[in-house]
């Protein structure tokens, strides 16, 4: 624009409407239109930074940053941006509560592996179930339900757990459904075999599962602690492979959900990891807040949540 | 048109450089740009000749489009917390000759004197304000009562708010009166001192009733079995006081000593933030020459910094969960860190001795309790929170029974609630501590037998305690708020600079710029210290970050001139040094020998 207009006559002097001054005016004009042009764009760009329909997509991670609101890892740009336009509107109602932690997990579980949005549950000490079915709208409210759930009536020795009384209200199990076209994580055929027989395969896998890297766990669990209610313990996050596992439609039987013998995660029985409950459910330590977990062991493989006790390896 | 952050963040500089006409244009810069015009219109920009005309208008536009991308680049930066915090900007300055650029940040830190001496608001406090309601905790002068005893005979003043000054024995830090006094000369109690045990304690007695009813800090003058000095007097009889800690030697004879009565004044010191911070009894020089005026304080003056950039942002992100009524772990965080502020919007305001700077919570898996633990600038807090009282006397004073009395000291001021039977307990008492398991309330009198109940909040762990049942703690769940442990803290080190620097570094331990940043650091390590470090599974203070701070500390015009550290030891050992998750640093002695090379 500049750069014809200074050279239109009677803006210009005609001393430098000649070749060479001609071309120099309009090298100003073209650095008053550069001047103009990108750099009030630019302008627009920084005011824009912070508006989450409107930053450039290398600017929402930094959004997301500042409203504490984490981008899944397969979570789509334009549904990230929803979610941080909500940011306010989330921590104002749903942090704190089954619904807001279900919420913030699926954002991470969907899409992981090609996975589609997961069947998720929430149930307390309290016996209070709430969860979502499958690919739900997770703006309407969960299901709920209070249905028997019984852990353990014996608190595993060595446990963080001691001391602890068995019906605690304050402690929470988070679990997701693995199944079908919502299968997000594949299991190791058998614990205790495989690439690495007894840890799995630590760049491509952690303990139990072939394809969910320790890093998921761990940024899941910050996002969790973050949250949660601080006096709510998310004991466990138990990943099933079966649809009638950990569901409130049945009871504390033991064989769809624990029937209060479930305080172990694991053991090694000659060399193998052998879960101590039924198959097809495996647990990640959920965020609790636990204040020991200064072993050496824990906090090599933090997303194990296990440690050795007399030879063994037991759950936290 | 598109930008990424990288784009908006980091703007293109010049390429200019003062009073040289470039031979090469070096790419990516805005002269650059402005010759690739050039060269499209078919203009023989490259061989224009060097230093005419037409090479400076393009020199000093593109100086001119720099300067504004680098505008640019601070806007886009100050719309997040964390850039906005701690990010600079690179300005290019056509002034300096040399043609460096200068380094800006976004938002100068006030917690810095070097970058914002006097606390001017920056792009983070609009950040802050706008988007979070959240302002900055402010410094505050170190403030509080010194005794005052005239034993000149004469009164003194009057003098106006600010223009008699006292000092720290120990630091140097002074301080001035808040208001407008006449040092009137003191009262003698009971005539004069007939006789002095040297015992211990001292017992003095005086010749006349000397009318003090109960433990009372007084100034003693010419009494020989004692220095003379400010003693805590506890009244044995009518003409007798025993003078508590004291051991008394020689003997006394005569009726030259004196009993003075001092007053309490208020002072506060005369720079801000928590380098004038006192204990009790350090300010106890007078700057103002006033023959035979003595001044002491009796409890410690404590001043606050101002909040960090990096505080100030982790604290509008805590602000987000304390928009939830269902207490993550936000809102215990931003509740304690805010306290100092809701504290003075109630109505009588309150006032904590400093502001809370750190804070870390946990949850009990056993109980299900949050125990959520603060620090201030000077490390532990004092005060108790949700103390079970089992027992108040129906007399005057009211003597209160507990556990323990730990956190509580004499003048603290707490909060007594649900005392049954001698209600007359409960309501905000000025303290004074009698033993391990009792404390009296001040003017205080009972209304009857004690029956069952009662809590008492006391001191600043007391008021931060409160905020956080109020403004944090959902229904149902249990908190308590409680004092980081101190872990006292020694450093020794030698810091080698060129002899040219050495001044401006400085030699005294005491005041080097090396000790002023190790004690600023110190100052704001969180609690429980760093984690992450070395592969420790447990927080600690970083010996490699105490060798950076101090080599940092010889800075000038933005450049790093000293040269090595020698013989660091923190507790007396060469390594990182291990924090418990409750614990916060303590200076206990610093001492930074500075040798020029």
């Amino acid at each position: 624009m500049f750069k014809d207009l200074l050279t239109t006559p009677g803006v210009a002097p005609p001393w430098l409407l000649g070749a060479i001054g001609k071309l120099k005016l309009q090298l100003f004009g073209a650095t008053i239109d550069q001047l103009s042009g990108e750099l009030t764009g630019k302008s627009s760009a920084a005011a824009e930074a912070g508006m989450p329909m409107k930053a450039d997509a290398t600017a929402l991670p930094l959004i997301g940053n500042d409203r504490l609101i984490t981008q899944g890892p397969n979570e789509p740009t334009a549904t990230y941006r929803q979610r941080l336009r909500a940011a306010t509107d989330t921590w104002r109602t749903f942090s704190g509560n089954d619904w807001g932690i279900m919420i913030q997990a699926l954002s991470q579980f969907t899409g992981l592996n090609g996975a589609t949005q997961p069947r998720i549950r929430c149930v307390s000490n309290s016996w209070v179930w709430n969860w979502f079915e499958a690919g739900a709208d997770l703006t309407q409210p969960p299901w709920h339900a209070v249905k028997t759930w019984q852990w353990d009536t014996t608190i595993p020795p060595g446990s963080p757990d001691s001391g602890t009384p068995a019906q605690a209200w304050w402690r929470t199990w988070m679990s997701v459904e693995s199944v079908g076209a919502t299968a997000f994580a594949t299991q190791w055929p058998t614990l205790g075999t495989g690439g690495q027989p007894t840890l799995g395969n630590l760049t491509t896998g952690s303990l139990g599962f072939t394809n969910v890297a320790p890093a998921f766990w761990n940024s899941l669990r910050a996002i969790l602690e973050t949250f949660r209610s601080k006096q709510t313990a998310i004991r466990w996050i138990l990943i099933t492979f079966s649809q009638s596992l950990i569901n409130p439609g049945f009871g504390a039987d033991g064989s769809h959900n624990p029937a209060g013998d479930w305080g172990y995660g694991y053991k090694i029985v000659s060399g193998q990891y052998q879960a101590t409950w039924i198959t097809n459910v495996l647990p990640v330590p959920g965020a609790f807040g636990a204040q020991n977990f200064g072993s050496p062991n824990y906090q090599s493989h933090p997303e194990f949540g296990y440690r050795i006790v007399q030879g063994q390896y037991v759950a936290y | 048109m598109s930008f990424t952050i990288s784009q908006l963040f980091v703007p293109l500089p010049s390429g200019v450089v003062a009073g040289v006409t470039p031979t090469t244009v070096a790419a990516s810069t805005w002269l650059f740009n402005e010759v690739q015009n050039g060269s499209a219109l078919n203009l023989p920009v490259t061989s224009w000749q060097s230093g005419g005309v037409a090479w400076t208008e393009l020199m000093i536009t593109a100086v001119g489009m720099a300067v504004s991308d680098a505008n640019i680049s601070m806007h886009a930066q100050a719309a997040f917390l964390d850039f906005c915090a701690t990010g600079t900007v690179v300005f290019p300055d056509p002034a300096n000759p040399s043609g460096a650029p200068i380094t800006v940040p976004v938002s100068p830190d006030p917690s810095i004197p070097a970058q914002n001496p006097n606390g001017a608001t920056t792009w983070l406090d609009v950040l802050a304000d706008s988007n979070y309601n959240v302002q900055r905790n402010l410094a505050t002068f170190a403030s509080g009562n010194l005794l005052f005893a005239n034993t000149s005979g004469s009164s003194i003043g009057t003098l106006p708010a600010g223009t008699f000054h006292t000092a720290n024995g120990f630091t140097g830090a002074t301080y001035n009166n808040s208001a407008s006094f006449t040092g009137s000369a003191s009262t003698v109690l009971g005539t004069s001192v007939s006789s002095a045990t040297a015992a211990s304690p001292v017992v003095v007695t005086t010749l006349a009733a000397h009318g003090i009813g109960s433990d009372t800090t007084l100034y003693f003058k010419g009494i020989s079995v004692l220095p003379d000095g400010f003693y805590l007097a506890h009244p044995t009889g009518a003409n007798t006081l025993s003078l508590t800690g004291t051991i008394g030697t020689g003997s006394y004879a005569g009726t030259a000593g004196r009993v003075y009565q001092p007053v309490s004044l208020g002072f506060a010191a005369d720079v801000i933030g928590p380098s004038s911070n006192a204990g009790p009894t350090q300010i106890n020089t007078l700057v103002t020459a006033s023959p035979g005026v003595f001044v002491t304080n009796l409890l410690a003056f404590s001043g606050s910094p101002y909040e960090s950039n990096i505080a100030l942002a982790s604290r509008c992100r805590a602000k987000l969960g304390s928009l939830s009524l269902n207490g993550p772990k936000g809102a215990y965080s931003y509740a304690a860190l805010t306290s100092s502020q809701l504290l003075a919007a109630q109505s009588p305001a309150k006032t904590l001795t400093s502001a809370i700077t750190r804070e870390t919570d946990s949850n009990s898996l056993a109980t299900g309790t949050v125990t959520v633990t603060v620090a201030n600038a000077s490390g532990p807090v004092p005060g108790v929170a949700q103390v079970v009282i089992t027992g108040a006397t129906n007399a005057s004073p009211i003597v209160l029974q507990m556990a323990s009395t730990a956190g509580i000291t004499t003048g603290m001021v707490g909060l007594v609630t649900g005392v049954q039977g001698n209600t007359a307990a409960n309501g905000y008492w000025t303290m004074t501590f009698v033993d391990g398991t009792h404390v009296s309330l001040n003017g205080s009198t009972g209304n009857g037998a004690y029956t069952v109940g009662g809590q008492l909040e006391a001191g600043d762990i007391g008021l931060v305690d409160s905020i956080v049942q109020a403004y944090a703690t959902p229904n149902g769940v249990t908190s308590v708020v409680q004092s980081a442990a101190a872990l006292n803290v020694t450093i020794v080190a030698t810091v080698y600079v060129p002899l040219a620097f050495l001044a401006d570094y400085g030699t005294n331990p005491a005041s080097n710029k090396g000790t002023v940043a190790l004690t600023s650091y110190i100052a704001s390590l969180p609690i429980g210290g760093v984690t992450g470090i070395d592969g420790a599974t447990n927080g600690v203070i970083p010996y490699a970050k105490l060798i950076e701070t101090l080599l940092q500390a010889g800075t000038t015009g933005g450049r790093e001139y000293s040269m090595s550290v020698a013989g660091l030891l923190i507790n007396g050992s060469g390594t990182d040094l291990s924090m418990g998750p409750t614990q916060v640093a303590v200076i206990s002695s610093l001492n930074i020998a500075v040798q020029g090379v």
